[in-house]
């Protein structure tokens, strides 16, 4: 191994291009618009639970409170997914 | 044995690369969350650059892809990389000058092709590797981060269109903190990196790392970090205006929308393998949650200006590099070639800094205000 092939130490592996193009486009899809769908029902959950709590209406209060508590835990596991696909790249 | 002068050239001007980097890609961790008002200037960019330190430890894999499968990777020397290096430098601070945001990394690779054109001629460059590695990436990045981008905000405002806006806007600024952490950490791991591996590079060139599996000295890893972080905390606010309102004027819903899509693409083509701009990315997504909302929102003139100064990117630093390395050439090569070109940039940076004492006629008229608040006069923080 010569000094500069430290330089060329990465490998591109065995997929072809396109291939990792279309993973790319698949997984960056899925994630870039389901994270975005996934915040904004977090927040209508959570905040259509506060009107309907304030409104005296409990059994929607407790319905879009547990929507906003489901998407609150995919918002996370999200965060957490990123993190470590970070760590372990 | 390489000398150790021309270790300590190539070393400083890896980390001055570094340091460049963090300053000209602030803008694209922060500029969203400084226009919709989801953090102050000072509190984002101070946030972004601890990221961005911390962004560093997290992978210690020597960032080897830039230049790898590009060029011949024999033929490198590290009068080659210092002249790379030197194109990227200068590409970064003019585009910077400009407010042009525009990819280290593109510059970085540009940079070392134009040397290694210089020094060994065209068939020491793998085009193959270029196209695959660099000219495709490049063209995927934006599209993709726009199309996502634009999906996600029209879902969006579907979804929350009907509440009431003052708590929305509220809401969609917190997530910014968060997709903006994000996108900053994932900055610091890809970006400092690289400086990593040219540090590395050239101590195993020098002799004071082995070549079979070298394992990185924690100062190289500690200051590739601080001097990217450094470079974050100083950033540019003349970038950060053009990404945070030039382009579009955003509510704090396009921002996320932007900034997590960005923060999606990216990762995922971290998790690929395949190579993406941070710029490229966060400036399609912008761009995307704007036009989706309404093309005539996008000062589209601003974006062309953007993708033109995309596509010199490589060409430009190439032509640095390939200038750099004919003075190093011209002077003797070695350790005098380098210190030669030293000696250059310092004598025109000093130069430029005498002939900007004299402040240009319009400078007397322009606003005090213009250079030190990159955050928009008008809000448009409403989802």
């Amino acid at each position: 191994m010569t000094a500069a092939s430290v330089l060329a130490a990465t490998s591109s592996g065995d997929s072809s291009m396109m291939h990792d193009i279309g993973e790319v486009i698949l997984f960056g899809s899925v994630a870039g618009v389901g994270i975005s769908i996934a915040f904004s029902l977090m927040l209508r959950g959570f905040l259509t639970a506060g009107i309907a709590s304030r409104d005296g209406r409990r059994g929607a209060a407790i319905a879009n409170g547990a929507l906003g508590s489901v998407f609150a835990v995919v918002c996370v596991a999200a965060v957490i997914g990123g993190l470590l696909s970070m760590l372990h790249r | 044995m390489t000398s150790d002068l021309l270790l300590a050239l190539v070393v400083g001007a890896a980390l001055t690369f570094d340091f460049t980097n963090g300053f000209h890609d602030t803008a694209n961790v922060v500029a969203t969350s400084i226009s919709t008002r989801a953090l102050p200037p000072r509190v984002a960019i101070l946030i972004a650059s601890i990221l961005n330190f911390v962004g560093a430890f997290l992978s210690l894999k020597v960032a080897a892809t830039i230049a790898s499968g590009i060029v011949e990777a024999d033929l490198i020397t590290l009068q080659v990389v210092f002249a790379g290096l030197v194109g990227a430098i200068l590409w970064n601070l003019l585009t910077w000058w400009f407010g042009l945001p525009s990819s280290s990394s593109h510059a970085l690779i540009g940079g070392v092709v134009g040397a290694m054109l210089a020094a060994a001629g065209p068939t020491a460059i793998n085009g193959e590797g270029l196209v695959g590695k660099v000219i495709v990436p490049a063209l995927v990045a934006p599209i993709l981060a726009f199309g996502v981008a634009g999906l996600a905000i029209l879902f969006t405002y579907r979804i929350v269109g009907r509440l009431r806006p003052g708590p929305v806007t509220r809401g969609f600024r917190l997530g910014q903190i968060v997709s903006g952490s994000l996108l900053a950490l994932a900055h610091g791991t890809n970006d400092a990196q690289k400086t990593m591996g040219i540090i590395t590079l050239a101590l195993v060139a020098h002799g004071t790392l082995p070549a079979v599996d070298p394992e990185i000295p924690t100062w190289v890893v500690v200051s590739s970090a601080a001097a990217i972080a450094l470079g974050t905390l100083t950033g540019g606010a003349r970038i950060i205006r053009t990404m945070g309102s030039k382009i579009i004027k955003m509510d704090a819903a396009q921002g996320f929308s932007a900034q997590g899509s960005g923060a999606a693409v990216i990762l995922a083509a971290t998790h690929v393998g395949f190579p993406l701009s941070t710029t490229h990315v966060i400036s399609g997504g912008i761009v995307g949650a704007g036009a989706a909302k309404r093309l005539s929102a996008v000062r589209w003139g601003v974006a062309g200006n953007m993708a033109i100064a995309w596509v010199l990117t490589i060409p430009a630093a190439g032509a640095t590099g390939a200038v750099a390395y004919g003075i190093s050439a011209l002077a003797g090569g070695g350790t005098a070639g380098p210190l030669v070109v030293c000696a250059i940039l310092l004598l025109a940076t000093g130069y430029f800094a005498t002939a900007r004492r004299t402040p240009p006629p319009l400078a007397e008229t322009a606003s005090p205000t213009d250079e030190s608040d990159p955050e928009p006069k008008t809000s448009g923080a409403s989802a």
